[in-house]
């Protein structure tokens, strides 16, 4: 198994070679035009030398946990050999390029800009690849995968690296203007690095691909229905319908294929057990399903296009900063330093969308639709299990509604023991608990309910929506709970809410429950 | 800048090497390591006591209530830097509520469970263990907006009140969680997720607010992973921010619509248990903590709780600093514990 302590030799090794076979060329071409130097004894013959003692020390190591200990010595070890190495080399270079007719800026003019050309690829492909080991290796101590976000960083790092070239042509005659920037960045490419930095999936053809979802949808639900009379025939049918779709990788496709598993993940096992009109309810469902997804898309290709919006002011801006600093004297950034620039400004305006009333509401929209499918989802996986003898979510539900409203009683019921303590002579925690509170007293006359098990309390004559919201926030939710209703209940009524004073009496709530329980 | 390729060759090979030591020598990221106990437990709900090797100065003990969204390990994150074990060692004795982790159990939970249940048995546990009346409240984030609530209705019970970094006021134009709470569609949400609200959905809130934070931190990680010590503060972060626990759907729907969208508490409409919360009801001291910088909540939805208590014993403190640097900064550990554990002392 290839280890990370392989790949950093192997990338030191392509460096090596690279520059071995760097310095032999040179050597050889000039050695032809102005003789041998001199100094290829000096320097070249005696970095080969100790590059080979170090490489051959370094191999020696007996197993892989002490060739990892020694690692990083060896590797500054061998660094500061390669930057002895480069700066005679350069100086040599310096002294006889010359000769040759080449004109040198100066050493330092080979700097940044040239590790970037092609010829330096091995060394950028040996530093590419350690950072990459770096942060794939703090991403696996990491407690949850970030994969996804740290591999769209990664790739959008590099898009905009393919550019740097450009961008410093750009930054150095100060093109700010689009028609300048579109010379050498096409805005499609544009638009996929400012999607990918908020972790989008640009949707670029969308007509196309709402039909495929429609398309979809469509052979869905008439396969369910086509079915819904032969349960025998689930089986065959199901594993003809999982073969449908081809796992294109258009990302709203691969989401309904994902729809299309998590259905068929419940679906699997139960072929001959499901009845009839639950496949009806289950194409209504994908029906259902179907619209949400199509309002989720539609709106987030609206949500994504104003950040987009946003992201097209960031570049030019960026690179006109930079180069009123070349104006004013300051060197060119590196790359890291120019992104680092270019991703601040582009934050500026993406906050700029973000923090407008239109996007709030977009995006609550967005939220709204995304949770919708879900949420239709979840039924209709529960539905399709229904003849299982498993303890589903809509049963746990209604154990957590229960627990609530014992956590209710209880409270209510350590009211009551308080009191009682106290009127005994007390204990520390009595008198503070608990006074005397008309609310407890008339639930625990009346009965506790919920929110959950809330009746329409609007159908009883003199309770409008109003005075319905005032005996929920009381406590109050149910027809049983008014069915139970005293005189002295009506009094505190009365005294918990101020508004419609005397009506619980007058309209005789208990009576008119009574005939709703 | 022009560096030379050797230059380049070097520090690439420096940060390699620094990080492959680095990140071999670590094989547990070490959170919320001050010793503690359970003291106490409800369920899922445990109140813990930090455990001291001296006896406290401060008479009455603190206990903290933090928010139900995230975890209390902020408080503790880092060995060095802990905001506990500072306020231990400046004689506080410290009690912390626990929430635990909702699930779908706890859907129905409501704000009238946490604070008039939870809250409440924990402040009757640590009055009785210590046998005072009154005990010192120390809520933090939404944790504090709760702390009002109950010191409102129970000001008997509470001595001292500290609010750190709590929003009450929610009808503000800073801040991009309180714009777009206005626009939500809570009932859609809480319904649509069958009542437990994700912790990533709300993670994913959060990263908004920062659209570039994730891109930065990648972009630091090759610096980052060079020192070790900064290696391990950001693997300490990045497991408390990925801990998000899941909110109970009620809890969250009242949250959202009677605070952020209804500003309730500021309208004094607030009701809890059929009773009408007034914070003007507050009568203990009061020390108001807010972070100049936060963007999460930020100082307009904090200072008006100065205002609102009815304490004449109160006071507005500023930290210079962002949300979480009041609990993870250097300047939290030499100025916020200390300024917390003296005005608690005096008030003692």
């Amino acid at each position: 198994m290839k280890t990370q302590f392989d790949t950093f030799l192997e990338g030191q090794k392509k460096a090596m070679d690279f520059w071995k076979e760097a310095s032999k060329k040179a050597v050889d071409q000039w050695s032809e035009s102005i003789g041998a130097p001199k100094a290829k004894e000096d320097f070249l013959s005696s970095w080969f030398k100790s590059q080979k003692e170090l490489w051959e020390e370094a191999m020696k190591v007996p197993n892989l946990q002490e060739a990892f200990d020694q690692t990083p010595e060896q590797l500054q070890q061998w660094a500061s050999k390669q930057t002895e190495m480069a700066q005679k080399w350069m100086s040599f270079y310096a002294e006889n390029a010359e000769k040759l007719g080449v004109k040198i800026p100066s050493v330092n003019g080979f700097s940044n800009t040239a590790f970037n050309t092609p010829k330096a690829g091995n060394w950028n492909a040996w530093v590419d690849q350690s950072n990459k080991w770096i942060q794939d290796n703090i991403l696996a101590k990491l407690p949850y995968p970030q994969g996804f976000h740290y591999q769209n960083f990664n790739e959008l790092y590099e898009a905009l690296h393919h550019y740097w070239e450009p961008l410093q042509q750009m930054m150095k005659h100060g093109i700010t203007d689009w028609k300048g920037i579109e010379a050498f960045l096409k805005p499609e490419a544009y638009k996929e690095i400012v999607g990918q930095f908020m972790g989008f999936k640009p949707i670029n053809d969308l007509s196309s691909m709402l039909e495929q979802a429609n398309h979809y949808f469509e052979q869905y639900t008439e396969w369910l229905q086509k079915i819904a009379g032969q349960p025998e025939d689930w089986k065959a049918n199901w594993s003809k319908f999982t073969n449908f779709g081809d796992g294109s990788v258009n990302p709203v496709f691969q989401a309904v294929m994902d729809i299309n598993n998590t259905v068929r993940e419940g679906l699997e096992s139960l072929y001959n057990v499901a009845g009839q009109t639950r496949e009806m309810e289950m194409a209504k469902l994908v029906k259902d399903i179907q619209f949400s997804y199509i309002a989720f898309i539609l709106k987030t290709v609206d949500m994504q296009s104003r950040v987009f919006q946003a992201g097209q002011y960031a570049l030019p801006d960026a690179i006109q900063e930079v180069y009123d600093k070349l104006k004013a004297g300051e060197q060119m950034p590196d790359y890291q330093q120019f992104f680092t620039s270019y991703i601040n400004v582009l934050e500026k305006y993406m906050i700029e969308v973000l923090e407008s009333k239109s996007y709030s509401v977009l995006q609550s929209e967005v939220t709204k639709a995304g949770v919708t499918v879900k949420s239709k989802l979840d039924t209709l996986v529960e539905l399709s299990l229904a003849d299982f003898p498993f303890l589903m979510s809509s049963h746990a539900d209604e154990v957590a509604l229960e627990t609530g409203a014992l956590r209710q009683k209880i409270r209510t019921l350590e009211g009551r023991l308080a009191e009682l303590e106290a009127k005994l002579g007390g204990s520390i925690t009595a008198a503070e608990t608990i006074s005397t509170d008309p609310r407890e007293t008339l639930l625990s006359g009346i009965g506790i309910a919920n929110m959950a098990s809330k009746d329409d309390l609007k159908k009883i004559k003199g309770i409008g929506p109003k005075l319905e919201g005032m005996l929920n926030s009381i406590g109050v939710y149910t027809f049983e709970q008014l069915s139970k209703m005293t005189e002295a209940h009506y009094d505190l009524v009365d005294e918990l809410i101020d508004a419609f004073q005397g009506r619980a009496r007058r309209d005789k709530w208990a009576d008119q429950a009574k005939d709703l329980v | 800048m022009s560096t030379t390729i050797a230059d380049q060759v070097v520090e690439q090979v420096n940060t390699a090497s620094e990080a492959i030591r680095n990140i071999s020598e670590i094989h547990e990221i070490d959170i919320a390591t001050t010793p503690r106990e359970v003291v106490w437990q409800d369920g899922k709900i445990k109140l813990y006591h930090f455990k001291r090797e001296s006896t406290p100065v401060a008479k009455t003990p603190v206990l903290v209530s933090y928010a139900l969204v995230n975890r209390w390990e902020m408080m503790d994150l880092q060995p060095n830097r802990s905001f506990i074990r500072k306020l231990l060692s400046e004689g506080v004795d410290v009690y912390l509520i626990d929430w635990g982790y909702a699930t779908r159990m706890d859907r129905y939970k409501t704000m009238e469970d946490y604070i008039l249940g939870h809250i409440n048995d924990c402040v009757d546990f640590v009055r009785k263990e210590h046998q005072l009346d009154a005990i010192n409240l120390l809520g933090v984030c939404q944790g504090g907006t709760f702390s009002l609530i109950y010191a409102s209705l129970f000001p008997q019970k509470i001595k001292n009140l500290i609010t750190l970094v709590t929003p009450v006021e929610f009808d503000i134009e800073e801040g991009l969680l309180f714009r777009w709470a206005k626009d939500m569609d809570v009932d859609a949400i809480v319904d649509g997720f069958n009542g437990v609200i994700p912790g990533d959905f709300l993670n994913t809130g959060f990263d908004l607010l920062k659209p570039m934070g994730k891109t930065r931190k990648y972009l630091n990680l090759p610096t980052t992973t060079r020192d070790k010590g900064k290696l391990m503060n950001f693997l300490r972060m990045e497991k408390w921010v990925a801990d998000s626990p899941d909110q109970a759907g009620e809890t969250y729907r009242c949250f959202i619509k009677e605070m952020y969208q209804q500003n309730k508490l500021v309208n004094g409409t607030f009701k809890l248990g059929g009773k009408l919360v007034d914070l003007s009801k507050i009568n203990m001291p009061v020390l108001t903590i807010y972070a100049s910088g936060d963007h999460i909540v930020p100082p307009a939805a904090t200072k008006p709780i100065h205002d609102m208590v009815g304490s004449k014993d109160k006071e507005l403190l500023e930290f210079p600093g962002g949300h979480i640097g009041v609990f993870v900064g250097s300047r939290s550990q030499k100025m916020l514990t200390p300024a917390i554990a003296k005005w608690l002392l005096k008030r003692d």
